[in-house]
């Protein structure tokens, strides 16, 4: 247990190292927030609806995706592949710690760096931008929300061990890295809510993994999706899925590592 | 001054890139392209999605706003085809090439930011130039020689302004061997000129258009066309432009100052 | 007029000191502690057309620093600097097309490209005229020896060609002041000898001046005749690497062999050599004897720890 903790703080000392770098990450997550706001407030700021969505709803989304993403979408995983074509991953790996251990206890620390930031950035975006915000008190919907969001940080925890997993083979893993990148941004519900979108679409949509990233465990906090438990089931499904994979890919990459060094 | 020499390396540079693309990285470059295609549609399925119950946007109408868009992307792709080094400039510094490019009597700042232009890149702005035309006629404003002067002219003095902003973000490299996050935030930044940036409000508007020049990618150019602006207040802009450069290139040469180069 | 001035050169750098664990990190954020480390305190120097000088001392001693403060790369933090009348931090036009830096393992050669690209581009940058340049290329490839590998890719060669590649590039324009910082470092036994007797017939048949800084005694021994010795950011001793043993070896060795084939050593003080030697010489069993200087090494880490 202890090393899991040393390895969590030292995480968390390396991102405060750069201060610059971090003090940037965080108003870049701002913007995140910004940009959507002023669209959805131009539109929908005098009243009116949008495919079911006033601004009130609207804003709510919005400011429970940008909290969300914090947290389920944090992660140092990145950087896998980065480590695998420069050779550095060859000290975690000789370690005596389960190397998914490993990078999963440093994702937590950037969560909870992200968090922590969080609730100083939070209080501000409320009293210059009062965006709705709703409390949920239903006791079910909460539990609901939390195992939807377990679900979701182990989803996309997998997804980047798969995509990082690709520096096995190929020395070029950006590109497809910023392909995910752009269909993410879509499809995980951080643009829009994705039941604007005609049914059929949602229903593709929502054989993918990402929805169940933001948009799953909003609409579960929420309390609005009528179908959670379905949903939650999906998410189970990706998980176990992905996982699986996550594992075969990386024992298979494992035999093809070089370690080559800089 | 050498201009013949900067041409020549540059070509040179970016013959090679081509090469290692057509050598290694087909696959990637297609990815590439995919990726960039699928963006810039979900970016008009979002137009699209807003626009279908709201008749105006800020006053513009739908075929208006995508017209901005296109041009935007236009102007944004073109940019950051010809800025690539700004993405590898940490690793220069941090592997000693940086030294290199110092010492080198072309200017280091070519180096840093115009070594890495992607000929793959540029097989896309053939298709966004015709959206922008397609948008242009769809939105019912006529194509003159004048306006198409002037979107050139305006065009030319954003990117010195690009430019200008580029360099004060390579001075912060320098400084504090931090770009990657720097230059994410600026792209998140000019990615709000894809609308029409009354929406932000009027303190919004004009740090988008004086500060950080990005409306002079999309809104005041798609206004010329429009007829909904003067010309005249261009002549305003050369000046901030100019202003601009000079500052960056200010900041840069103090930033050398503190420049402590790799340790060998 | 001297080529290289150097007056009370210093360079300070301002690094963070952090404090350990977590807590300490987060006090980092916001009440860093500053500290300013002097890499080079006062150091000062002068240096003629067509010398061969070699700063040497130990690691960490100041001496990539000075010297990228002559090429220009670094900004001094007091003193003065006079490099070919030009102050080298301004990097002027006419100031980097006399000069040239070649570093240890780093490439300033394009990778993917064959050699004879980078040469050409060489040309290209710095407008060499190309009589002039067919000339000097063909010279450097011969005495280099890469002929052969001129169109293979940078990166397919092997170090040491390179490398010879790499100096080719960094001579091509000729410059006046060649900079080099650690040039053998990571080359093999025979590539280390090989680039000395470059450099050093280079010296001889050109009027250009070679700086280069060094912790290989053999690199010393070989190429130069002046050492600047630095330890700490200051100069400890500069002059005639001759003159370095004489100054700071009070003794000499003296080797006495016997019939047997056994060597004994003695060190002895300068004074008392004669008569130790004619001393030793008076036993039987010694068949031949060698008076020798102290090693280098042994001077010059002892003039460090005299410090």
């Amino acid at each position: 247990m202890n090393k899991y903790l040393s390895l969590f703080s030292i995480t968390l000392q390396e991102i405060f190292t750069y201060r610059l770098n971090m003090v940037m990450w965080r108003v870049r997550q701002i913007f995140v927030f910004l940009i959507p706001f002023f669209i959805w407030k131009s539109v929908l700021g005098g009243g009116g609806e949008v495919y079911g969505y006033s601004f009130s709803a609207i804003m709510t989304y919005l400011f429970g995706t940008t909290v969300l993403r914090s947290l389920v979408m944090g992660s140092r995983t990145i950087d896998l592949g980065w480590m695998i074509n420069s050779g550095t991953l060859t000290i975690p790996l000789m370690r005596p710690i389960k190397i998914f251990n490993f990078f999963f206890v440093r994702d937590l620390a950037d969560k909870i760096f992200n968090l922590g930031f969080m609730f100083i950035e939070l209080p501000l975006i409320y009293f210059i931008f009062h965006p709705p915000v709703f409390l949920q008190t239903d006791l079910l919907a909460l539990l609901l929300t939390a195992c939807s969001v377990l679900l979701a940080v182990l989803i996309y925890f997998y997804i980047n061990i798969i995509f990082g997993s690709l520096a096995f083979w190929t020395r070029d893993i950006w590109a497809p890295r910023f392909l995910l990148m752009v269909i993410m941004e879509f499809a995980t519900g951080a643009m829009f809510p994705l039941d604007m979108l005609p049914p059929i679409w949602q229903k593709i949509v929502l054989m993918t993994p990402f929805p169940y990233l933001l948009y799953v465990p909003l609409k579960a906090y929420l309390g609005t999706d009528p179908n959670i438990s379905t949903h939650l089931l999906f998410s189970l499904f990706w998980v176990t899925t992905l996982g699986l994979v996550a594992s075969l890919i990386w024992k298979k990459g494992l035999t093809s590592y070089e370690a080559e060094g800089r | 001054m050498h201009i013949k020499s900067y041409l020549k390396v540059w070509f040179k540079l970016t013959a090679q890139q081509f090469q290692s693309q057509i050598g290694n990285a087909r696959g990637a470059a297609i990815l590439f392209i995919l990726g960039k295609l699928f963006r810039l549609g979900t970016a008009f399925l979002m137009l699209y999605v807003i626009m279908g119950r709201a008749k105006l946007i800020s006053g513009y109408t739908f075929e208006e706003a995508i017209f901005i868009l296109a041009i935007f992307n236009f102007i944004s792709s073109l940019t950051q085809l010809f800025m690539r080094g700004i993405y590898v400039f940490r690793q220069k510094v941090i592997d000693g090439t940086f030294d290199f490019y110092l010492l080198n009597p072309l200017s280091e700042l070519f180096y840093s930011l115009f070594s890495y232009t992607d000929p793959m890149d540029a097989l896309l702005i053939i298709p966004y130039l015709g959206l922008v035309i397609w948008a242009w006629l769809n939105s019912g404003y006529p194509i003159t020689f004048l306006t198409v002067s002037l979107l050139m002219f305006v065009f030319t003095i954003v990117g010195v302004m690009i430019i200008a902003w580029h360099i004060a973000m390579l001075a912060l490299g320098i400084k504090y061997l931090e770009v990657d996050n720097t230059v994410m935030l600026y792209r998140d930044l000019e990615k709000m000129a894809a609308l029409p940036i009354e929406i932000y409000g009027k303190f919004g508007a004009s740090v988008l258009t004086y500060v950080f020049p990005f409306a002079l990618m999309s809104v005041i150019p798609a206004r010329l066309v429009f007829g909904l602006y003067n010309p005249i207040f261009i002549i305003g802009f050369i000046f901030l432009a100019l202003a601009q450069l000079k500052l960056s290139l200010f900041f840069w040469r103090r930033a050398l100052r503190s420049y402590s180069s790799a340790s060998s | 007029m001297h080529t290289i001035i150097a007056k009370n050169l210093r360079k300070v750098y301002d690094v963070q000191k952090k404090r350990p664990g977590l807590i300490g990190s987060i006090r980092d954020l916001y009440s860093p502690i500053n500290e300013q480390k002097e890499a080079v305190k006062d150091v000062s120097f002068v240096i003629d057309e067509g010398e061969l000088v070699g700063f040497i001392g130990p690691n960490g001693a100041g001496k990539t620093t000075t010297l990228k403060m002559l090429s220009g790369l670094l900004y001094p933090s007091g003193g003065q600097v006079r490099v070919l009348e030009h102050e080298p931090w301004k990097r002027d036009d006419a100031f980097l097309r006399q000069i040239s830096l070649v570093m240890g393992q780093k490439n300033q050669l394009w990778w993917d490209l064959p050699a004879i690209e980078s040469f050409n581009l060489a040309r290209d940058i710095y407008e060499i005229p190309s009589s002039k340049y067919k000339k000097t290329l063909d010279e450097l490839v011969d005495i280099l020896e890469i002929k052969d590998v001129l169109n293979v890719q940078v990166r397919k060669l092997s170090l040491g060609q390179r490398m010879k590649a790499e100096l080719v590039a960094a001579l091509i324009h000729s410059p006046k002041i060649l900079f080099l910082d650690e040039p053998t470092i990571g080359l093999d036994v025979v590539m280390q000898q090989s680039m000395r007797q470059f450099l050093k017939h280079y010296n001889e048949n050109n009027d250009g001046s070679i700086i280069l800084t060094s912790h290989y005694m053999d690199d010393v021994k070989e190429l130069c005749k002046r050492v600047i010795i630095i330890d700490q950011g200051e100069i400890l001793y500069d002059g005639l690497l001759s003159d370095v043993i004489a100054k700071f070896s009070k003794h000499k060795i003296i080797e006495v062999i016997s019939a047997t084939g056994q060597i004994k050593t003695h060190k002895v003080l300068r004074a008392g050599v004669a008569a130790k030697a004619a001393e030793l010489l008076k036993d039987q069993a010694v068949v031949d004897i060698n008076i020798k200087e102290v090693e280098i090494e042994d001077v010059i880490r002892q003039v460090f720890t005299s410090k």
